[in-house]
């Protein structure tokens, strides 16, 4: 009856301080900074202050806000 | 005199010393090794501690008491349940050099905020965690509702767990969890019945375990309409033992055996039917479950004398069913003062 665990979770975090970095070498920042990206589920402007994760979704570069909604979406898209 | 004391001293206690020393290093080395979540949670607050006076520590503090709260709570959790969440995290920090490689692997990144933010992203990381490492292979098989409520009973018990200051929680209690249970009435309801069940003892020791049996079922075929309404209704089955307060008339059915989930539950809690009968009910009445098709019966009890009747109880019937395999846990329940508690899982092969 005794189960082994599952090994250790990765859990793949990005820092304010690199983000910028980041979305320049991914060549999106001018798109940021401008605010031409918009959150996958509810449309709104992605910024500095709203955005939660991001990923490669179909090829494509997406991202997500924090709005409970958003996330929950996000948690149930798995 | 004196040479006598430095002889002793030289005999005796400087070997003592030495090897105490040694004794000492290896026994920190294997606290270290079994305990790292704990060693997590003191770098972490040296390393607050250096960021208050100024040295740059933004990074290393996040990722320690993100680190540390989880694996600690991860620890005793399986200590409830072996298995069912995994041994905890590790945390990898993107930058410009790996975020490619990252991004092309099907990684997906999540954001940590300035560390003055840091209960929001305690929040952020553990309900992260509690979607892709608890259960995630079983969990799909669960209606929406169930599988959201779960995972916020499962946020909730994490950050409770190692509510030093109690400040995440918070966090996460007014932002995520009461907006959203306020505006859905049905996440409300299954968000109570397991939190109900948390405080039964019936979370880590039969939902979270019999998702995991789920999962290593069925994952990783399509969730079809049949397993949600199984899963659901396995759920409902649950419902009166997590609303159950006594007595024996509001739990009709002791047993769910259906396509994908054979479930029995025995309650050994009668000190008049042990006295009278001795345990030969409670054995029928086991039996009559594995008969049923019950592939798991989990028999619970409290206090001194039922922990024992239980104690004999599996072991007969082990006797008698020499298939069935038997893992006796025992633990404290804290609903209306601390008392002794078995939870025994018979599993029929």
């Amino acid at each position: 009856m005794k189960e082994k665990n599952p090994k250790k979770e990765e859990l793949d975090f990005i820092y304010d301080e690199d983000l910028m970095p980041v979305l320049e070498k991914l060549g999106v920042k001018t798109n940021f900074t401008e605010g031409n990206i918009k959150c996958l589920f509810c449309n709104e402007v992605i910024t500095l202050e709203n955005l939660y994760s991001f990923f490669i979704d179909e090829g494509k570069l997406k991202m997500i806000c924090d709005k409970e909604d958003c996330i929950k979406q996000f948690k149930a898209k798995g | 005199m004196w040479q006598t004391i430095t002889n002793l001293w030289s005999t005796y206690i400087v070997p003592i010393l030495q090897w105490g020393g040694w004794g000492l290093f290896v026994w920190l080395l294997w606290y270290v090794f079994k305990h790292g979540e704990k060693l997590d949670k003191w770098v972490a607050r040296i390393d607050k501690f250096l960021l208050w006076i100024g040295i740059k520590r933004d990074k290393q503090y996040v990722a320690r008491d993100i680190k540390g709260k989880i694996n600690s709570a991860s620890k005793k959790i399986n200590k409830e349940a072996e298995g069912v969440v995994t041994k905890g995290i590790d945390i990898v920090w993107v930058n410009e050099e790996n975020i490619e490689a990252f991004l092309r692997s099907g990684k997906v990144v999540i954001r940590m905020r300035h560390h003055s933010n840091q209960n929001k992203n305690v929040v952020n990381a553990v309900m992260y965690y509690v979607k892709t490492g608890i259960l995630h292979t079983g969990k799909r098989y669960l209606p929406e509702k169930i599988q959201l409520a779960l995972d916020f009973s499962l946020t909730k018990k994490i950050l409770s767990e190692e509510a030093d200051d109690g400040t995440a929680i918070d966090y996460f209690s007014l932002n995520m969890l009461e907006p959203s249970v306020k505006n859905d009435r049905e996440l409300e309801k299954r968000f109570s019945t397991i939190e109900l069940m948390e405080d039964r003892g019936l979370l880590t020791r039969i939902l979270l375990r019999e998702i995991r049996f789920i999962g290593k079922k069925l994952y990783p075929r399509t969730p079809t309409q049949e397993m949600l309404k199984e899963t659901e209704r396995f759920f409902t089955f649950l419902e009166p033992f997590a609303n159950h307060r006594g007595g024996d008339d509001d739990i009709k059915d002791w047993q769910f055996v259906d396509k994908d989930i054979q479930v029995g539950i025995l309650y050994v809690a009668k000190q008049d039917t042990i006295s009278v009968h001795g345990l030969e009910p409670y054995q029928k009445q086991l039996k009559k479950r594995i008969e049923a098709g019950c592939k798991r019966i989990y028999i619970f009890g409290r206090q001194k004398n039922n922990l024992s009747a239980i104690k004999t109880l599996t072991k007969l019937i082990q006797k008698e069913v020499p298939t069935v395999k038997v893992h006796r846990e025992y633990y404290f329940e804290l609903r209306g003062g601390k008392t002794s508690a078995i939870c025994a899982v018979v599993s029929v092969e």
